[in-house]
């Protein structure tokens, strides 16, 4: 009974100070840490989505840099979805109508992506540690219907510009994104609790 | 004797390893039921607890200051390469109201103090304040209990949420002040954030590299931040901060 409860005691503080141990292991990118919704970027035709990965030696320095870079991908998104809708812009009003009003609209757009961007945020992130750095996965998200908003505000500035973009397809486009949107938000506001709690895992 | 050894291994077992254990108001300051707390920091002090403890109520006090209205300004910028993402610079500064904190060290008061390790915190709130005694009770930090939030920030209709991670330096104080920062920042980049970016593209030959530069600037002010909860990552010893500020 002695020697039995002797190796238990033995086994026990074994597991203990290997469990102690385990504290100092940071997590490895190589054992396959890799957060799913990085591989798997989710889709969603309300939301803009961009994931980055950086690393760094500052654990800091490695999440600011994913950060940007995410957000520097969803700049370039956006620049995207403006330049079809110019391109369509472009067609319906022709060359012969007034080339002013194109260089018009397209400066409206660039002042769009190169402005501000607000409801951006950090949906999801994690931090490993690489080797000896730090590995940081971001995902953030930015609402379709914030940057069709930026753009119409941009375009009401303008008037002239304005009273034609109204009248062509493109507007009534943009303009249905942006009812949907103001309604999503709308719901949102109804739906009055927080959509996550502090929960645990 | 035998007794003894079986429950040294009963006790022993499910512990199975050192864990930290924090007060409930430092982990979940926002279950307090006052309108004006504030959690300082301090190190511990090697010649009386009482310097510590003043010192980290000071932290109180500027720190209260600090989420009562802080201006977070600047950018940084990045270069983005083919071989990896260069810093070119970042001069982002945080800026509050120092004076107030002297007027907040006459109406805050030390409601309870905690230690662990080499790190000292201090609950300090207005006189009237007297939380529950659920908030007083201590909490064991253990792997495998990480809550959702720290890969997942909560979302809101009412709040915009952030959270901020940093490292375990020598002084746990730096961690938390840092985690904190970092959480502030990104508070502030959800509420609006410019964003500037130049791509430039190079063809040699058959080849063409790309390369861009990532600029981010902010100018944003933060009212009434509130620190909902902190955490400590015990598997990878990252520290955690979740904020949040109305909308």
């Amino acid at each position: 009974m002695r020697r039995i409860l002797v190796s238990l005691v033995f086994l026990t503080s074994l597991i203990y100070l290997s469990g102690c141990a385990s504290n100092k292991n940071l997590t490895d990118t190589s054992t396959g840490n890799i957060p799913d919704w990085y591989t798997n970027i989710p889709h969603d035709p309300n939301y803009f989505f961009a994931t980055n990965s950086q690393t760094s030696r500052d654990m800091q320095m490695a999440v600011d840099k994913a950060t940007v870079g995410a957000r520097a991908n969803i700049a370039r998104q956006v620049q995207t979805k403006l330049s079809s809708l110019q391109k369509r812009f472009r067609q319906e009003v022709g060359t012969s109508d007034s080339s002013q009003l194109l260089s018009q609209f397209t400066e409206v757009t660039k002042n769009v992506t190169d402005e501000t961007m607000s409801g951006s945020h950090v949906s999801k992130q994690k931090v490993l540690k690489d080797k000896n750095a730090f590995r940081a996965y971001v995902l953030v998200e930015y609402p379709v219907g914030a940057a069709n908003k930026a753009l119409m505000k941009q375009l009401k500035q303008n008037n002239h510009l304005y009273t034609r973009f109204k009248a062509s397809q493109a507007y009534k486009q943009l303009d249905k994104e942006v009812k949907q949107y103001d309604q999503w938000k709308k719901n949102q506001a109804q739906q009055g609790q927080p959509q996550a709690q502090n929960s645990n895992q | 004797m035998q007794k003894g050894l079986l429950i040294f291994i009963l006790i022993l077992l499910p512990l199975n390893c050192y864990s930290q254990v924090y007060k409930n108001w430092f982990i979940h300051p926002s279950q307090i039921n006052c309108s004006e707390i504030s959690v300082g920091y301090a190190m511990h002090s090697y010649f009386k607890d009482t310097t510590a403890i003043k010192t980290a109520f000071n932290n109180a006090c500027r720190r209260f200051a600090e989420n009562e209205q802080v201006r977070i300004s600047g950018g940084q910028a990045f270069w983005a390469t083919g071989i990896g993402t260069f810093d070119m610079g970042n001069n982002l500064k945080e800026t509050y109201d120092t004076s107030l904190v002297k007027s907040y060290e006459h109406t805050f008061k030390i409601i309870d103090t905690l230690r662990e390790g080499n790190f000292v915190a201090v609950l300090s709130g207005n006189k009237g304040c007297n939380p529950q005694s659920k908030v007083f009770l201590k909490t064991r930090i253990e792997i495998s209990k990480n809550p959702n939030w720290i890969n997942n920030p909560p979302e809101s209709k009412q709040y915009y949420y952030a959270v901020g991670i940093a490292p375990r330096y020598y002084y746990e104080k730096s961690s938390w002040e840092q985690a904190e920062k970092s959480a502030r920042i990104q508070l502030a980049s959800s509420i609006s954030i410019y964003v500037e970016v130049l791509n430039r593209m190079q063809s040699f030959s058959d080849e063409a590299t790309e390369n861009s530069i990532e600029n981010q600037d902010i100018a944003v002010t933060l009212q009434n931040v509130q620190i909902v909860s902190r955490w400590v990552d015990k598997s990878d010893d990252f520290y955690y901060v979740l904020m949040r500020m109305r909308k």
